[in-house]
Parts: C-alpha cells; structure tokens; sequence
C-alpha cells in the first residue's frame, strides 16, 4: 500500500472541521461541529458520538450510514435534544441550524424548533404513535402546536395530509385509531405528522426498518415525494446501503462513534477512500453474480466504553491492523477529493469494489413492484 | 356492545348466586342468633320452647337451602327481613349506614387518587433523584401502617395532645354546623384516604414510568410539545386506563378498610355496623349485607372492564 | 318447689340487662320478654366494661347482666303499715321547682357514654336492655326506684314505702300529688293503673305480664273473661292498691319498679304490639327529668331538661354517646365526654388525664361456676367447699381484674348475709383433705365450659382455676363453647362445670331464691340443680315475713344453710369504674351499666 500524500496529514490537528457542503448552497442549512455526547450508564460513560462534524445543504438528503452502536440515531436525535437527558449529556460541540445555536439554547426556542423546522419520522410507527389517541388528531396536535388554529382546523389540515402522503379516504382514516392502520400506512402519517409545518430539515431515522420490504418501496417513495413538494433538506438515517442508494445524494458513514468517510453517493460507492466503506460495499451480496459465500467484515464492533484514541476501526482494518499510527493516533476527518472527506491515515490504500456494486445496489433496495421506478432514478443518480 | 354487557351481566348473575349461596351457608353454620337472645342464668321450663318457637318464627329450623330460597324470594320482593336482635327493617338499618360510608369512602378515595395522580407522577418523572426516593419512602411507610394504628396515632396527635380537631363522632354533639362536620370528617378521611394512596401511588408510579418511556413521548417531543403538555395530553391520557381500572378494583376492598377507621372513629356507618351485628350472629343483617358487597364487587368488575373498553381503543369487547 | 316463688322481671330495673322473666315451675311460657336485643347469653360479656374485646361487647348486653332482678331489690321486706317498712329510706331528693320552670336555670350540655347499641325502642314495658334503660331512666319514673349507693327500694313517684296488709297479700300505695307530665297533664293513679293493666295483658307481644300471674284476677285475664286484672285497683286519684293471690314482698317490688307511661297517650296505642309500637323510638311525653328530643341512629340519643319536672334540673341538653370504650376513654382527655366507664387496665391512664376523676363501684353481677349437680360426685358439699379452698379468687381479681372485683362467698348481700360466713380462704391442702374425705374420684375429668373471648376476667378465671385444682389432684379439661352451647346443653344437663355471669342478687335477696330451688333440668334458672330443701324452705319463709327484721334474720340463716352447702362456685364480682369530669358535678354512679340513673336532675356542668 502506497501512502498517498494529500494535505498534510501529520501535522493534522486533533480536532476536526466540518467539512463545507458538496453542492452550490454557500449558505448550509445545518452545521454539526465536533458534537460529542456522552452517556452514563451502570457499565461506565458509552461514548455513543464522539466528535462528529457534518453540514446538510437546504433540498439536500443526506444518508447516514453505519451499522447498529455507530452512533448514527444518537447523532441526529441529538442534535435537537431528542435524548433523554439524564443518561445522556451533550458534552461538546455546536449544532447551527440556519445560523442559529442550537447547543445550550433555551428550551422555549428548542420547542420552536421541533416539529415547526424540523420534522422527525421515526422507526417504529406502532409505537411511535399515541394508541389512545385518534390519528389525525395526534397530526393535528403537530400544527396546532406550532399555530394558533382551531381543533376542526387542525382536523382539516391533518386530513389534507393524510391525502398528501396517500393514505385513501383520509376523511376516514383520521378518526381512527392507530392500531387500525396497517405498518404502512401508520408510517405514512408518520411522515405527515413530520411535514405537517412545512419544515426545513426531515430527519428519517430508520423509517422502513420496522417495515416489510413490499412495503418499504412505497414508504421512501412517499418520503421522496414529501421531501419533493417541500423542498426540506432529509438526514436519512438507516443501515442499509440500498436505501442510500436509492434515495441519497450525500452520505457520511460513521463508525465507533465518528464519522469515516462523507461523500457524494456517486463517488462512495464507486472509488470508496476508508477501508470501512470499502468493507460495507464488499458484503453487499450480489444478485447478479453467484457467489458461495458473504464477505462480511471480520471481527466485532468497538466498545464504546472507552475513548479509542487512534482510529476506532483499526483492529479489523485490512489497511491499519498492523500500523501504530492507526492504533494509536485518531486520524482527522480530511478531504480526499471535492465534496469528499475519509477520516484514514491511508484512504489511498483503500481496497475498491467492484464495478457494478452500485448498480447492484440499487436493485436489491428497490426489489418491488416500483422497481421500474427505482432504477430509473437510480440511473439519474449515477 | 349490548351482546357484551348482556353476556357479563349474566356471568355475573350466577357468580352473584354462588357468592350468596356461600355467605348463605357459612352463616348458618356459624353462630346461632337466637341462642343469644336468652342469657343462661334466665333459663326456665319455658326457655327451651321458647328458643324452639322462636326459631320457627324465624324460620330457622327449615333445611338451609329451603331457607334460602325463601330468603330469595323475599329479596325479590323487596323485603330484606327484620334484624333479629332488634327487630328493625333490615333496609332501614343499612340505609341509615349507607351515607356515612359512602361520605368516609368517597372523599377517602378522592383524596386518595389526588395524592396517587399527583405524587406517583412526580416520583416517576423524577425517577431514581431525590424526590422519587423521597416520595417512595414515604409510601412505604403508609403501606406498611396498618390503617388503625395511622388512626389511632392521628387521634393522639391531633385531637388530644393539640387539640386540632374531634376524635371521633361525625358531629359535635347539638351542635349543627357544616363547619363542625366538616372538621369531624377530616382525620378519619385523611386517614384513610392516606392508607388508600399508598398502594394506589405505587401503581401510577410504575404505569407512569412505563408510559414515560414509550416512544409516543419522543414523537410528542419531535413535535414540539414541552414536557408539561406530554404528561398531560398523552402519558396521563394512557396512564388512566389501567390506573383507572386499578382504582375500581379497589373499591369494594375499601369497604374493609373502612371498618377499621369506622371503629376507631366512631362513624356510623357500614362497617361497624357490621362489627356489631356479626357479633350477635344476626343472619338477616349480615346476609344483607354480604349481598350487596357482592353486588358492589360485581358492578365494580364489570365497569371496570367497560371502562378499559371504553378508555382503551385498542381493546375491543370480543 | 319454686311454687309460689314467683317470676321475675322486666327488666326495666337497674340491672343490666335484660332479662328474661324466670319462670318458676308454674308459669312457663316462655315467658319472656324477649330478651331481646342487647342480651347476649351473658356468657359472653365483661361487667367491666362496656365495651373492651373489641366491640361492643358480644352479643351485647351488658356486662354482668343478664340479670334477673334488678332493681327490685330491697328488702323483701315488706313496708310500712302491717310489715315492714321502707327499707330504703326517703328517696330521691331535690330542689322544688315552680311549675313549668323546671329547665329555667338549666344550662350546660352533659356527653355520657352509653356502652352499646339501644334498640332505640324506649318502652318502659319492652323488654328492655341496658342501653335503652338509660334513656328511659332518665323519661320515666316508677312507684318505688333503687336508691344508686344503698341498692335499697326507695320511693319515687309513690309518696312513700306502701302500706302492706297483715297476710302480706295487699299492698297500698299513695302517690305523690301534685306532679304533671311534660306536655303539662296532671299526673294522677289513672296513669299508674293504665300502665299496670297493658303489662299485665298477655296478649302483648313480649311483654311482662309473667309478673303479674300472681296478682288477682290474673286468670280471668288471661282467660277472656276479664279485659282488665281485677288485683289492680286505682280507689282515688293519688292511690293504687296491688292485692296479690299469694303473699310475696319480693313480687309487688317487682311491679312497683316498672316505670310509668301516660294513659292519654298510651291509652290509645295497640296492646298487642305495644312492645314494639314505633311511638317510643322518640316518646315525647314524660315525667323525668329528661325527654327525649332526637334519636340518631347508632350514633346518640339527645334529651332536654323537662320544664314540668318536680325539681330544678340542672343541665339543659343530655347526650348519651354510643361509642366503643376505646373511643370513650380517648374522648375523655378531649373533654368530647364527661362520662364514662372505662376498664379496668385504663385506670392508671385515666386517673392521670386532667380533671378527671375515677371511682370504681361494685357491679351486682357475679362470675360464678357452676356444678351440674345431678351428677353424683358433685352432690357432696365437703366436695363443694374443696373447690372453694382450691382456687385463690382474691388472686383471680388481682390478676384479671386490676383488683377491681370482689370475691363473693354467698349469693346474699348484706344485711342479708350471715356475719359469720366461711370466707374459704385459699387452701389448697384443706382441699385436698376435703377431696379425700368425701372419697372423689379424681381420675375422671372434670370439663369445665365458658364463652370463651368475651370477658378476659373469666378466661383468665378459667385458667386459674385449672391450674390451681391441678394442684389438689383435680383434672379440669377446659372446654371453650359458643352461645349456643348454653341453650342446648344446660337446660339438659349435659356438662360438667360451666362459667358465666349476671344476676342481681345482693340488693334483692328475693332474686336468689329461683337460681337455689329444686327443680328439674330445664325448668327454671337453677342451671346447677341445686337442691337443698331445708334451705329453701327457709328462704321462702323470709320472703313472706310480715317484719324486716323477720326477714333479716331468715334470709341469714339461709345465707349459712347455703354457705356451708354451696349452690355455686361463686367468683366474683367485677367493679365498674367511672371516669368523671371536673367540669361535671352531683354524677353519682348508678348500680350498673345500664342500670337507673341517681338524681339526674342535680346533674350541672361547669366551663
């Protein structure tokens, strides 16, 4: 393995910047810097985020991936104080939405903040939904929350939509109860409920993965519509690449609690500079080709008990097993190329998939009915 | 829904039966009232006849289930039969009782749920800091103090070293004022409304923290809603239902609670009236009252399983 | 026999409780007033106190009673004129009053405690119980009352003792002139006569006329073919005659002790179910000191002072509190009661409240056990007198009862009682001598029964006398019963030793002679089989003496025959202590719970 040169890396500070957003917006929507947040637990302090930078362009969607203890859901929950927080402590760091902090921030204007410019749709719809409470009530609340309307007002709204995300006879569905929706229809009011105030940000934290695979395709479509009509930047959360495939522009990949690699999903998924990613890639089973056996990732992940303070995937790195400076110095999150940054010591040495693993990528996630649909815009994406 | 209530009510008739049958029986077994009419030093020639002849008025010498049947049908026909040691109308004597027990438990339970509401959320949000281990301590301690020694101390404290309030009576004598009353109900009623939350303060406690954690409470949250507006809107709104069953289980447990507070207080009510008159074996008294507190027990059941109905979307009457 | 020896009761007198009429031989019937309410075979309630064992007291009724007797006590001596005079002595006294204005100076309210549940039935003529008994004390007043320190017959609504003939058989009493009822009527012989007819009416449902069997004209009565009984004479507004069939004393006090009700208004109410006539849960004509004003169920009974009464009063509102005992005593350092019985384990306690004072007074009931004296080997009396010498009673009340008891060595009270009784002193080897004299088999066991729960005294009683008659080689089984167990087993002698209390013999000796006279099981209350005919013919013969002091020395004499033969193991007998209130002046207590207030009139309350 080479080194590559690529700015000067050893004399690299310990901190890391936030990279600058990869498409046209000079002014970002939302700047993470080196956010860390900690969590007490009886087993000792779980570093669950440490030192995460990252930025999001207004209209942008960007996938978060990364395996389950990435950090990935503490990261954006977080970041709008949606952990509980006495286990959990944001120790660190800064969050700009829109210029403003948001870090520190008064309570009032977090509250503001939720549900008005930012929507959340989270992972499991059944139980993310209030049982004993009507369905377009509990969307209603959403709006009246933020706006000083009546309850038949909010009612109105809520059934409007239910119609947008499309839900049939809305009128209908939203005096019901959840428990009478189906996995995917609850989702869908999910996602209502998050848009309901036209919100600048979407934060999806793994919306599909309580749901069937049939179902799945219809809820990203309805989350890319959603995001279509309006226009809010996504942070779409999830541990499977075939849905960053599908619906990302951008994507950072985290592990042990850092960031690894960001990057267009072009450019990740076809010249990958941390081996990481180029391990996730490799795993990915193929549907075009035969092959006896998965290849997946030796060894477990870290323990976030501690504070690794060299690269957290370097016991199972093909590229940094044996170096010292993997072990023992944290490599800083350093661009590798426009728009895209790795956090590796050596991101030239990093093993490349092979050719049509983003093709075949998109195929697996977008395997139903719409999969017409799915590989068309895949093929806009590429 | 009426199938529903058709099917229960109907469930509930036979066990009503069956629970009247047995009180029915183990009464009769158990003393025998008419004995206690005559005291041993009085006995003459005329004694054994005239227990003989007095249980025959009463119809005490029939075969039990004859006498049961015969007892049914005068209940269905209104007449719950006369006290044996008094000869006065059962339903007179117990309708004189029903208010004052009603008053004790109705205000007890009201402060009780109060308490358990507010206290049992405030330990549950402040899990495991000081008010929660604060407020569950005390708990305890008034789960573990039986309600007639709280009593029993409450009097000393209050009526006859500080001289607060009454010790006992609802009234002052000739006096006939709301305030007096109102200052005879206190003790008893903080009493037992505090040996009543103990349990009742654990319970929302536990539902409350499972409900905090739910997820719907991070929607909630994502939504914007502060805190306050959460537990109100929607983790009371799903706490009630099992708190509120809870509380209707409880009721006809009250009843016995209340005897004690009612001995040590001296209200009239129903329950030393049931003290007195077991005493004596009455048989018309006490089957009286073991039926209604079966009616009362049933009725609670059942409406407790209709307000979980009720309350609770997700549970249908199947 | 019992023949001649009439009935007994109604209970209206003092004691405790109810009763139910003995029958003597003859007149059966069931006889009974039904005891109702409120007397539970005694065999389960404690003279101490009202209450105590938890609540009110099992089966009620009260404590020491069961009594027979009551009241009626005095001398059975006969009175003024031919025999014998006013045992007794003036009679309640008090300050003239002008008419109507009785109540003008009362003021003040007086909370005494009533140890149980009344009927709520206050009728003079029902078979009464303790509780109720306090309310018509206070209503209603009788010919002759029981003075509270002496127990002795003492005149009340009659002007004096009566006027006895010389065979003892007619009896003449003058009333006092000048008395009105509460609503103002005059008080004349009318009422008394009126009264005496309705009780001596069998067709009354419950009611005493078993006291009046003996009384002339009683079986035209009873026939049909008189509507009144011929016996009962009113000669003149202010004198009623009483002519009996068979002389007695004892008899005509029992009759003079039964309260008297208006004729204007009983006159009109139904004789058949007078007992239980609905107008005495709240009568509101009297000529006590005291009527009753309201009657809250369970909870208290509240009088006022009556303005047409005789003398002043001196407290305008009495309430009489049902409460447990617990409760009484705690209201007492609260000032919520001024009057009460506690027991006696409260007694220390109570002694240290502020401004509170403590008397305890002889009850007249007695714990006693009883051989069943068909058998054989109890028939004995050196066997008898071991069981006496066996067991240490004065322990017993030191122990069980605080010391608040006396031990009671004859069913005579004084000046009825011989002066040298045998005091059997605790001696178990006497005992043991005696035992062996008489050749008792102590290898088979004796079973000693009791309602066991219901007056630790005896319970503890019980255990003491198993384990001191151990020690003189008896074997005692205890056996704990239910009420029940009385009525089936004793009528028909099937045991072996049995504990219970009640009765009132000290302050009528008259009262001692049914529970000693030969008579078959069943046939009376002589529950031991008792049968000693030197002794009872003795006693009959005081109970038909033509002078007091006749009497006096018969009724001592039979005292010894029965001393030194005795009819029952008597025990015991419980004191009853009263807790009074500083702010509460004239309280003097009466006889017995339940039993007749003294004086009420003089009651004040101060602060």
């Amino acid at each position: 393995m080479t080194r590559s040169t690529g700015s000067g890396r050893d004399a690299a500070p310990q901190r890391t910047s936030a990279p600058a957003a990869a498409d046209g917006a000079d002014r970002p929507l939302l700047v993470v810097d080196d956010l860390h947040v900690q969590f007490r637990t009886e087993a000792g302090t779980a570093y669950a985020v440490d030192g995460v930078s990252f930025t999001v362009a207004p209209g942008e969607v960007l996938g978060v991936v990364g395996e389950s203890g990435s950090g990935k859901s503490v990261t954006s929950m977080s970041l709008f104080g949606l952990i509980d927080t006495p286990p959990g402590k944001i120790t660190k760091g800064s969050v700009k939405l829109n210029g403003r902090e948001l870090i520190g921030a008064k309570e009032r204007v977090l509250r503001k903040v939720r549900g008005g410019e930012v929507g959340v749709v989270f992972q499991d719809p059944m139980t993310a939904l209030d049982p004993v409470i009507k369905v377009g009530r509990q969307i209603g609340e959403a709006v009246r929350v933020h706006h000083k309307v009546s309850r038949a007002q909010a009612m109105q709204r809520a059934v409007e939509l239910l119609q947008q995300v499309g839900v049939p006879q809305p009128e209908v569905r939203a005096n019901q109860y959840p428990h009478e929706f189906s996995g995917g229809m609850r989702q869908r009011a999910m996602i209502a409920m998050a848009i309901a105030n036209n919100p600048v940000l979407l934060i999806a934290d793994e919306p599909t993965t309580a749901l069937d695979v049939t179902i799945q395709a219809q809820v990203l479509d309805i989350i890319r519509k959603a995001q279509q009509e309006t226009g809010a930047a996504t942070l779409f959360i999830t541990h499977d690449l075939g849905v960053i495939a599908e619906l990302a522009e951008r994507v950072m990949v985290m592990y042990g609690g850092r960031v690894m690699e960001t990057g267009s999903v072009k450019e990740i998924f076809t010249r990958p500079r941390h081996p990481y990613t180029a391990g996730l890639l490799a795993s990915l089973p193929s549907l075009t080709r035969d092959e006896a056996e998965l290849t997946p990732i030796p060894g477990s992940p870290p323990n976030v008990l501690s504070q690794n303070p060299g690269c957290p995937f370097q016991p199972r790195c093909s590229v940094g097993r044996d170096r010292d400076i993997c072990r023992a110095q944290r490599p800083p999150l350093a661009e590798v190329g426009p728009g895209h940054f790795s956090a590796c010591h050596f991101p030239d040495e990093t093993p490349q998939p092979r050719a049509c693993v983003l093709e075949e990528a998109a195929v697996g996630a977008a395997a139903a009915p719409e999969t017409g649909g799915a590989a068309t815009d895949l093929k806009e994406h590429s | 829904m009426g199938a529903y209530i058709l099917r229960r009510l109907g469930s509930s008739v036979v066990v009503f039966f069956i629970i009247t049958i047995i009180i029915f029986t183990m009464l009769r077994l158990a003393g025998d009232p008419v004995a206690m009419l005559v005291p041993p030093d009085q006995y003459n020639t005329g004694t054994a006849e005239f227990l003989a002849q007095k249980r025959h008025e009463l119809g005490l010498d029939r075969a039990i289930p004859i006498q049961y049947l015969a007892w049914l049908g005068d209940v269905f026909r209104g007449d719950l039969g006369n006290s044996i040691k008094n000869g006065r109308p059962v339903s007179e004597i117990i309708g004189e009782r029903v208010g004052p027990t009603v008053e004790l438990i109705g205000l007890a339970l009201i402060l009780a749920i109060l308490i358990a509401l507010i206290f049992g959320t405030w330990a549950a949000v402040r899990k495991n800091r000081t008010a929660d281990y604060v407020i569950t301590f005390i708990s305890m301690l008034a789960i573990s103090t039986p309600g007639f020694f709280a009593g029993i101390l409450a009097i000393y404290v209050f009526s006859v070293k500080l001289g607060w309030l009454p010790s006992a009576g609802m009234s002052t004598t000739g006096v006939h004022s709301t305030v007096d009353q109102l200052k005879h109900l206190v003790l008893p009623v903080t009493v037992l409304g505090l040996s009543l939350s103990a349990g009742l303060l654990r319970f929302v406690r536990g539902t409350m923290i499972s409900e905090l954690t739910a997820d719907y409470i991070r929607t909630a949250t994502a939504k914007g809603l502060s805190k306050r507006s959460t537990i109100v809107k929607h983790v009371l709104r799903n706490a009630l239902v099992p708190i509120l069953t809870y509380v209707m289980l409880q009721i006809p447990l009250m009843v016995a609670g209340a005897v004690l507070i009612e001995q040590i207080f001296a209200w009239p009510g129903m329950g030393s009236m049931i003290v007195d008159y077991a005493a004596n074996s009455d048989y018309p008294v006490l089957i009286a009252v073991g039926m209604l507190t079966a009616i009362v027990v049933l009725a609670a059941n059942f409406l407790a399983d209709l307000l979980y109905t009720v309350l609770d979307p997700r549970v249908s009457l199947r | 026999m019992a023949a001649g020896v009439a009935l007994a009761l109604t209970t209206t007198a003092c004691s405790s409780d109810p009763t139910n009429p003995n029958t003597g031989g003859n007149n059966a019937g069931a006889g009974t007033t039904t005891a109702p309410a409120g007397s539970g075979a005694d065999g389960g309630q404690t003279a101490a106190s009202g209450a105590d064992s938890g609540s009110g007291a099992a089966g009620s009724g009260a404590p020491g009673s069961g009594a027979s007797g009551s009241g009626a006590g005095a001398s059975g001596a006969p009175s003024s004129g031919g025999a014998g005079a006013g045992a007794g002595g003036a009679g309640p006294t008090g300050e003239p009053a002008q008419p109507g204005q009785a109540a003008a100076d009362a003021k003040g309210t007086l909370n005494l405690f009533m140890y149980q549940k009344p009927n709520g039935l206050f009728n003079p003529l029902a078979g009464a119980s303790g509780p109720d008994n306090e309310v018509i004390s206070l209503m209603y007043q009788p010919l002759l009352g029981t003075d509270a320190k002496t127990g002795q017959l003492v005149p009340e609504l009659a002007e004096s003792m009566p006027e006895v003939s010389d065979d003892a058989k007619t009896f003449t009493f003058k009333l006092k002139k000048g008395l009105t009822w509460s609503d103002g009527k005059p008080f004349t012989s009318k009422d008394v006569l009126t009264t005496y007819q309705f009780a001596a009416n069998p067709t009354m449902e419950n009611g005493p006329f078993v006291n009046f069997t003996q009384v002339d004209g009683y079986k035209d009565l009873e026939s049909g073919k008189s509507k009144t009984i011929s016996g009962i004479t009113a000669p003149d507004d202010s004198t009623i005659v009483i002519k009996l069939s068979e002389p007695s004393n004892g008899l005509v006090n029992i009759i003079a002790s039964i309260r008297i009700l208006p004729d204007h208004v009983i006159s009109k109410l139904p004789i058949k179910t007078f007992t239980q006539d609905p107008y005495f849960r709240a009568p509101k004509v009297g000529i006590g000191p005291f009527i009753v004003d309201k009657y809250d169920t369970d909870q208290q009974v509240h009088l006022t002072a009556n303005p047409n009464f005789r003398y002043k009063i001196g407290v305008k509102d009495v309430f009489l509190k049902i409460l447990t005992s617990d409760v009484a005593t705690q209201q007492l350092q609260t000032g919520e009661i001024d009057v009460s019985n506690i027991a006696p384990v409260d007694m220390e306690t109570v002694k240290g409240f502020n401004d509170v004072s403590v008397t305890a007074k002889e009850a007249p009931g007695f714990v006693r056990a009883v051989w069943n004296q068909s058998q054989d080997r109890f028939k004995d009396p050196r066997v008898k007198q071991a069981f006496f010498y066996g067991v240490d009673r004065k322990a017993i009340v030191e122990g069980a009862l605080q010391n608040q008891g006396v031990v009671r060595n004859s069913v005579y009270g004084a000046p009825w009682q011989a002066p040298d009784l045998d005091q059997y002193p605790y001696d178990p080897e006497k005992a043991k001598q005696l035992l062996a004299d008489a050749k008792f088999d102590t290898s088979k066991p004796i079973k000693l029964s009791w309602i066991a729960g219901g007056n630790p005294d005896r319970d503890a009683a019980a255990q003491i006398i198993q384990n001191q008659l151990k020690q003189v080689g008896l074997n005692i089984q205890l056996d704990q019963v239910q009420g029940s167990w009385f009525s089936e087993n004793v009528p028909k002698a099937k045991f072996d030793m049995v504990i219970y209390g009640g009765g009132d013999y000290t302050s009528n000796p008259y009262n001692a002679i049914p529970i000693t006279s030969c008579q078959k099981p069943g046939g009376g209350p002589n529950n031991g089989l008792y049968c000693n005919q030197k002794y009872q013919d003795t006693a009959i013969k005081a109970d038909r003496a033509t002078t007091p002091e006749e009497a006096k020395s018969l009724y001592q004499q039979a005292s010894k025959m029965e001393n030194e033969d005795p009819s029952q193991m008597w025990l015991y007998s419980p004191k009853i202590v009263w807790a009074t209130s500083g702010k509460v002046q004239n309280f003097v207590p009466p006889l017995d719970l339940g039993a007749n207030w003294w004086e009420p009139w003089k009651w004040t309350k101060t602060g």
